[in-house]
């Protein structure tokens, strides 16, 4: 199967994920929530609820409501943000930029931090260094994202004044949010790099390289590194598409920091039901088209893969 | 009975490791081994994989190392290489010295001088030896490289140059394959290419030819006397058949359960084996060239976890006295010229009756 | 040389947890944790609602005070003591985790058998929507059941049950496939027996190892989902509380009180961490598929 036949099955399937989750959302808001109960106050009028059922198309049919959703949908309208009245897709293109940097930041200093531990723990296996690491990567998975980053702006900010509590603007507002960010996917990342890479090195193919005299430097990095390349590019790949999902809402609260993850808390807080489907929409494209990405980049490292 | 007194009274009192002293005294010794032990350590207990062994190869023979699998061949291998992965495994004890040099006093930076240049392996398995994700010509290169002493574009040409030497087919175009894209034989010429590109003074090759089908197989053996007479390197023979070490070796050590138990030149073998367990396993081809059944050696293979006390053959064997079963045996040196050790308390006579 | 021979030991219980000191660690901390909220009555000494607002923000300390014993945690911003709130709060957490990875485990394995068992469109079917399902934002899908459910224990665990089945259901499809296809069942059906028999009577006894890894590892993670939602303030709603409440909670108060934002945290950290490790010692040690390291 060639490389684009393979990009465009794929391309489908995340039509369908789009569509499916999009008409899952819809449902859920239309038929268990009852978007006029929320908006209005509980002592409007009924006729005041007629009004806004008829001003939201709510009086049509189901199917009749879906189709014009869909349709508008694809055209990348979702209408007025009911909490900002402005459209929801202005609303989530001010904020989905930094965020998505955010996270970049975030993957970056894991993969940084995580792959060198990761093959010293395997290198190492057993010894005191590979425990304290698998700890460190453990406790990194464990503690709350949120709770490691209060903790961080106690030492950082208010004990050492080093950097600042809240906001954007400057590059000293990314640090804080974007360790805390880290951590998890750190733990992830290191915990199947040690993994792998112990695979790696039972492999035979590594005693065939030590056995002609590799360097060990050489052998973990040029010959076993390529190979936990897959596995670990679909974990970073899963935990960016995860952040981005909602998942650094909670940093990005603790530190007043205004991207998607709190437009997204944000949103359920004010029951805003068109841009949270906007949300939804993009979320899945996005997360989708990660996916694609990383199944892309596995060709690169692994020659046995061909689409 | 008047035989067996005699090879008895031949018999070392010396214990497990005092073998091999004599045989070292013989020329051109290029590699030796000493008492090589090596454990692997599990949780249902220490498993000694090898224990005692000690051989030694002169320069330019072809030795082979006989056993069945789980006899302890190829961590012997390894452990010469000091490739034993800790953990589990670990070697206990012994001595190994290639040309005179002491390996297992290096420091283990030191190692990388020794593989390759010293002692280069072929491994069993084609399939999994090779890295996935380099090209064949990389890998090969690689091999020039360290041990060569050239680098770049020269490398490379040495490295096609490899490929015509184990017989691929357009090797230019073949230097950019990966190994996926590769037969098991062809991917078995390419562990002997790298092989032979760090120009080893001892060449082990581990079953080449194993895994692979009988008529690849066949090639492959060709391919090796070949480069065998044309480069005359000094080779360990790993293998559990004994058609190759006909073809192949030129003395042969054989191996069960982690001790190496005989060890005699390949026509004194083939003729007169002096252990039981040697004779059983040659037994077992004649068997087979007179269409009989593989297996005459009575009973199982030993369970590494669990040997027994005394010879660890001695449950299998048809010789057993009382002494098997209570005193392990040492190496006995059968001529008085250190050409033929056996490790049996009653090794069998030339006509192999008792 | 009289007597070589070694012997072969056998694997008891007690070596399992000899190699793995950790694992048998964290058990006994999940032991103390659970025994300490079940028995939450009788080793505090404050309600977890009982406030004083003359004993606001007091940090920890072994000090009794004139009205009562000492709150060794400090107390928050209304005077509850903060020792209580954890216990109190746990139960709510870990009850909420519990109550997700069960009933997800209930349907992700009734799936994952039928899809491993029957195969074909049904397992086609199933496996779908499981890539789906993988590949979609749960989180947000979760969010929106909280947004048109409220906040609330009950409708979080709802909300988390939209994401709890997948693993188990992956999980039990390719353990029966292994199975299925190994001499026992086809045994099973020599003689005679009836397709439900199999299934429970071959396939379920196998699965118990990866099933309880899963689960334990699970429950982790939905500790962890709570405590994140929880805090977002779409969660457990007071009086009642929970760890990530807590945290949501005290927050505003970090530079004065920071006890009240710690606790909670090292308790998320500490349950989930060893349950992490038991999670990964069950499966090392009793599941014979897993790769062993």
């Amino acid at each position: 199967m060639g490389m684009g036949k393979y990009i465009l099955q794929r391309l489908a399937f995340t039509i369908l994920v789009v569509i499916g989750i999009s008409i899952l959302v819809f449902v859920l808001t239309h038929v268990v929530g009852n978007p006029v109960d929320i908006m209005l106050p509980l002592q409007a009028t009924m006729e005041q609820r007629e009004l806004l059922t008829q001003q939201l198309g709510l009086d049509k049919p189901m199917l009749e409501q879906l189709r014009i959703f869909l349709g508008e949908a694809v055209r990348l309208d979702f209408g007025l943000s009911w909490w900002q009245r402005r459209p929801c897709m202005e609303v989530i293109f001010d904020d989905l930029p930094l965020t998505a940097f955010l996270i970049f930041l975030a993957s970056a200093l894991s993969v940084v931090v995580a792959i060198p531990l990761g093959i010293l723990a395997a290198y190492r296996r057993g010894s005191i260094i590979d425990r304290l690491l698998t700890v460190f990567s453990l406790s990194g998975i464990c503690l709350p994202p949120f709770w490691i980053g209060l903790m961080l702006m106690l030492v950082f900010s208010v004990k050492l004044g080093w950097l600042p509590t809240s906001g954007t603007g400057t590059w000293k507002h990314l640090v804080l949010p974007a360790v805390a960010i880290a951590f998890r996917p750190m733990g992830h990342l290191a915990q199947i790099v040690r993994f792998e890479m112990i695979q790696q090195l039972n492999a035979l193919y590594v005693i065939t390289a030590r056995a002609k005299g590799v360097d060990e430097i050489v052998l973990l990095f040029r010959h076993a590194l390529k190979n936990i390349m897959t596995s670990s590019i679909t974990m970073i790949g899963n935990d960016y598409a995860k952040q981005l999902g909602g998942l650094s809402a909670s940093v990005e609260v603790v530190f007043g920091f205004p991207g998607f993850g709190r437009l997204i808390s944000d949103t359920i807080e004010n029951m805003d039901f068109p841009l949270l489907q906007a949300e939804v929409f993009f979320v899945a494209i996005i997360v989708c088209l990660i996916n694609l990405l990383v199944d892309i980049l596995y060709a690169a490292f692994d020659p046995r893969i061909r689409y | 009975m008047r035989e067996t007194r005699e090879a008895g009274e031949v018999r070392e009192t010396g214990g497990t490791g005092a073998t091999g002293e004599k045989e070292d005294k013989r020329q051109d010794v290029i590699l030796s081994v000493k008492d090589l032990s090596t454990s692997f350590f599990l949780r249902e207990g220490e498993v000694k994989a090898v224990d005692g062994v000690s051989f030694s190869i002169r320069k330019g023979e072809c030795l082979a190392l006989v056993g069945e699998s789980g006899s302890g061949k190829t961590v012997t291998a390894l452990s010469m290489l000091r490739l034993v992965v800790w953990p589990p495994g670990k070697i206990k004890s012994g001595q190994v010295a290639l040309d005179g040099a002491s390996i297992f006093d290096l420091p283990m930076k030191k190692m990388k001088s020794v593989r390759g240049k010293g002692m280069a392996m072929i491994l069993q398995e084609p399939m999994s030896s090779l890295n996935p994700s380099q090209t064949i010509g990389r890998q090969i290169q690689e091999a020039v490289e360290i041990n060569q002493g050239i680098t770049g574009e020269a490398a490379k040409r040495k490295a096609i140059e490899m490929l015509g030497v184990v017989r691929i087919p357009s090797p230019e175009k073949r230097y950019y394959n990966y190994p996926h894209e590769l037969s098991g034989g062809m991917k078995q010429r390419i562990m002997i290419a790298i092989a032979l590109s760090c120009r080893p003074q001892l060449l082990i090759a581990d079953e080449p030819t194993c895994s692979l089908d009988v008529t690849i197989q066949a090639q492959i053996l060709r391919l090796m006397q070949q480069l065998r007479k044309d480069i005359d390197t000094t080779i360990l023979f790993i293998t559990s058949d004994l058609g190759i070490v006909a073809e192949m070796a030129d003395r042969v050590a054989i191996m069960y359960a982690g001790q190496l138990i005989e060890i005699c030149d390949v026509f004194t073998l083939f003729e007169r084996p002096s252990h039981p367990y040697s004779k059983g396993i040659m037994g077992s081809i004649m068997a087979m060239k007179d269409g009989g059944r593989l297996n005459i050696i009575a009973g199982d293979p030993p369970d590494l976890m669990a040997l027994p006390a005394g010879c660890k053959f001695h449950p299998r064997c048809e010789h057993c006295q009382e002494i098997c079963r209570k005193e392990e045996p040492g190496y006995s040196d059968l001529l008085g010229d250190g050409s033929h050790w056996v490790r049996c308390h009653f090794p069998l006579n030339k006509a192999g009756a008792l | 040389m009289a007597n070589q021979a070694t012997s072969k030991k056998k694997v008891t219980l007690a070596d399992r947890f000899r190699y793995n000191k950790a694992a048998l660690f964290s058990l006994i901390v999940l032991i103390v944790i659970f025994l300490m909220m079940l028995f939450a009555e009788q080793v505090t000494a404050y309600r977890p609602t009982q406030g004083d607002l003359y004993a606001r923000l007091a940090p920890p300390s072994f000090a009794a005070t004139e009205k009562g014993p000492a709150h060794i945690m400090g107390t928050d911003q209304l005077g509850q003591d903060v020792y209580s709130r954890l216990l109190y709060g746990g139960r709510v957490s870990l009850t909420v985790g519990f109550v997700v990875a069960f009933v997800g485990a209930l349907i992700g394995i009734t799936l994952g058998m039928f899809a491993g068992y029957f195969g074909g469109w049904i397992d086609m079917v199933i496996m779908r929507m499981v890539d789906v399902w993988s590949s979609s934002p749960t989180l947000l899908v979760a969010l929106t059941f909280v947004m048109v459910l409220g906040p609330g224990k009950w409708n979080l665990i709802i909300a988390l049950l939209v994401n709890s089945w997948t693993l188990f259901c992956r999980m039990a499809r390719s353990q029966v496939l292994v199975i299925r296809s190994s001499a026992m069942v086809e045994s099973g059906h020599a003689i005679g027996a009836s397709t439900n028999r199999i299934m429970f009577r071959h396939i379920m006894p196998n699965i118990i190892s990866p099933l309880v890894t899963t689960f334990v590892l699970e429950l982790a993670h939905f500790i962890n989902a709570e405590s994140n939602l929880s805090f977002l303030g779409f969660g457990v709603q007071p009086p009642d509380t929970s760890w990530g409440l807590m945290i949501g909670e005290g927050r505003k108060y970090l530079t004065q009180a920071p006890w009240i934002v710690l606790f909670p945290g090292l308790s998320i950290g500490v349950t989930v961490l060893c349950l992490n490790l038991v999670g990964n010692w069950i499966r090392d040690e009793f599941d014979p598929l897993a790769v062993k390291q």
